[in-house]
């Protein structure tokens, strides 16, 4: 069955077709949600939220671009609502400069997907969130503040935060593994 | 084009196209959240249309049933007219009566009395004139009656033998004196004034047959009095309330699960909403019926991330090459638990009236219509945070049963008359569910209490 019968089969409300787009999605955009929450009880909310939206608008999927990418947005724009109402206050912080001290690729070209996670998990939330839009799904700091409702400056300043402690905990491996 | 932070890369290219495990019962849970957000629109669709009748029918209402307050007023600068019954039958016009003349003389006469507004069009014609002219050739019928004095007649009325042939030229109007002006009745009499007035004034004839029409259809009409035996009223209520579980350990072993569970539960705002159908009689003695809607919030607190782990790391040749221990922060993390019931209220009650107030006492059962649980509670097996739900519910620990039990009921009920039809209300209430609503399979026994006020609109039937 090809992606675009397995969409009509979900929209003709079809539960075989809709269990098979969910199995085919379900642990990506798990992998998703857990970059974006606290803990795993919070990431199968999100999850859930996610594809009871998913399954109420395919129809309104118009069949341009690519669908992953369509579903990947609901999640990503799920994951912010559930987050969005604390964690971020309009701030006017200028970027404060972080020295970055350069990075042997060597260090941690072979950390999986599980320790990564783990550190993405430890940062702050609004790092965590900024550094996640930014860095994993691409978008600007110029979207990232409309969509989180936050300055530009603030996205940055973030995005810089975020970076620092990533690579602290980094450096720590590397002294670890030397 | 700008070069990325090799952080970013690291990350985009482990992490972009990264699967996690996804809960077995996920699947499952989608399917029901579904399924509850339809049952959710439809009742909410159902609602809305059903208010929307609702509010038609109000505003439809009044326009076919005359108020007490749109009952015509009496002109006290009355106008004397004679005329048959079966005149006054015909244009509706209110009852003939009967009065004695000032020599003390017994005269069968008829007299009716209207507002000037009824009576008279902007023009000055009579109403009665243009009867006569429409039927003239209906006779006079006396009817001798036992006169009794009119307290509605005035000075100037001027009362006119019936036993004399009656013309159109002979009826008389009296032109409210200016010190005291006539009293203008209700909407409809000014309705008709103003429709009146607008017609054309070069085609009298056809004015005034209009005119007839729609007085004789638009005629004043009674008040509508209650029943004398019961009025009937709709409530429509709503607002906060506050619910209080009750847990009690079945046995010695579940009290550390009881301590664990009171401590990370606190009661959250409650609410209830809904309408009634209300049959109260003549003595004060009322019964209610309707459907309720009633949710209890609770609030589960637990704490995420006060924990060490301990990370292994390894070369790469596999070799252990250290240890990562990591403090994770402790925070706390809130869900909300939600236990809802659609159920049926039969209660009996007591009412009195005191000007403007009508105070009433109502107790009785609420029955269950639909139950339903769903939230978060420490796991009595892991002492971790799991999903709570009910028997037969599956991936959930199902701690209540299927169907609750009915509930007792006991509420104080104020309103206030804002109108003939309306009044506000304020009802305090408490209200208990006597049996548990836990699983008999569940460590605890759990039931609830919950009191609150409601605040509505009563609209009288």
């Amino acid at each position: 069955m090809t992606e675009k019968e397995l969409i009509k089969g979900c929209v003709r409300e079809d539960v075989n077709c809709q269990q098979q787009l969910f199995n085919l999605y379900a642990g990506k955009m798990m992998a998703v949600c857990v970059r974006y929450s606290r803990h795993r009880l919070e990431a199968e909310d999100m999850l859930q939220e996610a594809f009871v939206k998913i399954f109420d608008n395919l129809d309104k999927f118009a069949f341009k671009g690519s669908f992953e990418g369509w579903i990947r947005r609901i999640v990503v724009n799920t994951a912010l609502k559930h987050n969005q109402r604390k964690y971020f206050t309009n701030e006017q912080i200028a970027v404060e400069h972080f020295p970055e001290t350069p990075i042997e690729p060597v260090a941690y070209s072979r950390l999986g997907e599980e320790e990564l996670l783990k550190m993405i998990a430890l940062l702050p939330e609004g790092y965590r969130v900024v550094f996640n839009l930014y860095a994993i799904e691409g978008y600007s700091h110029k979207e990232i503040a409309e969509m989180l409702n936050i300055q530009e400056s603030t996205s940055r300043s973030q995005l810089v935060k975020a970076r620092k402690m990533l690579q602290n905990q980094l450096e720590k491996l590397q002294r670890l593994a030397v | 084009m700008s070069k990325r932070h090799p952080l970013d890369e690291l990350f985009k290219n482990n992490l972009r196209d990264a699967s996690a495990p996804v809960p077995e019962n996920m699947w499952g849970r989608i399917a029901r959240a579904r399924q509850q957000k339809r049952r959710r629109m439809v009742v909410i669709w159902s609602a809305v249309s059903a208010s929307a009748l609702g509010l038609l029918a109000l505003f439809l209402f009044p326009l076919s049933t005359p108020e007490l307050g749109h009952f015509p007023l009496e002109d006290r600068n009355a106008t004397a007219n004679v005329f048959s019954t079966d005149h006054a039958a015909t244009l509706a016009i209110p009852r003939v009566l009967d009065v004695q003349d000032p020599d003390g003389q017994e005269n069968h006469q008829l007299l009716t009395t209207r507002s000037r507004s009824a009576t008279t069009n902007e023009r000055g014609q009579n109403y009665l004139e243009i009867a006569a002219a429409v039927s003239p050739k209906t006779p006079i019928i006396p009817q001798p009656r036992k006169v009794t004095p009119n307290k509605l007649a005035s000075k100037e009325v001027v009362p006119v033998p019936i036993n004399q042939e009656l013309k159109a030229e002979e009826v008389t109007t009296v032109v409210p004196s200016e010190e005291d002006p006539p009293r203008i009745a209700g909407p409809h009499q000014r309705l008709r004034s103003q429709i009146v007035a607008a017609l054309p004034t070069r085609n009298l004839a056809l004015a005034q047959q209009t005119e007839l029409k729609l007085f004789a259809n638009h005629a004043p009409r009674c008040a509508r009095f209650a029943s004398p035996y019961f009025r009937l009223d709709l409530e429509v209520l709503g607002g906060p309330a506050y619910a209080q579980q009750i847990l009690q350990a079945k046995t010695p072993e579940s009290i550390n699960h009881l301590n664990k569970r009171r401590e990370s539960e606190s009661a959250g705002v409650s609410y209830s909403s809904g309408f009634r159908l209300a049959a109260a009689s003549n003595v004060g003695l009322s019964v209610r019926s309707g459907v309720m809607y009633s949710e209890i919030n609770d609030r589960f607190t637990f704490e995420v991330g006060s924990e060490m782990r301990v990370s292994t790391l390894f070369g790469p040749n596999g070799e252990v090459i250290g240890v990562d221990t990591t403090y994770l922060e402790a925070y706390q993390e809130q869900h909300r638990n939600r236990l809802r019931f659609i159920e049926v209220p039969l209660l009996v009650g007591y009412e009195r009236q005191w000007g403007k107030l009508r105070v009433g006492v109502n107790a009785g059962a609420y029955l269950q219509l639909h139950f339903g649980a769903k939230g978060t509670i420490y796991s009595p097996a892991t002492e971790e945070p799991t999903q709570f739900g009910q028997q037969g519910d599956r991936d959930v620990l199902p701690i209540f049963e299927q169907r609750a039990s009915a509930a007792w009921y006991a509420g104080m009920s104020i309103a206030y008359n804002l109108h003939s039809r309306y009044s506000l209300i304020a009802e305090p209430y408490f209200k208990s569910y006597p049996r548990a609503l836990s699983s008999s399979e569940y460590d605890l026994r759990q039931n609830y209490w919950m009191t609150g006020l409601q605040l509505g609109m009563r609209m009288r039937l």
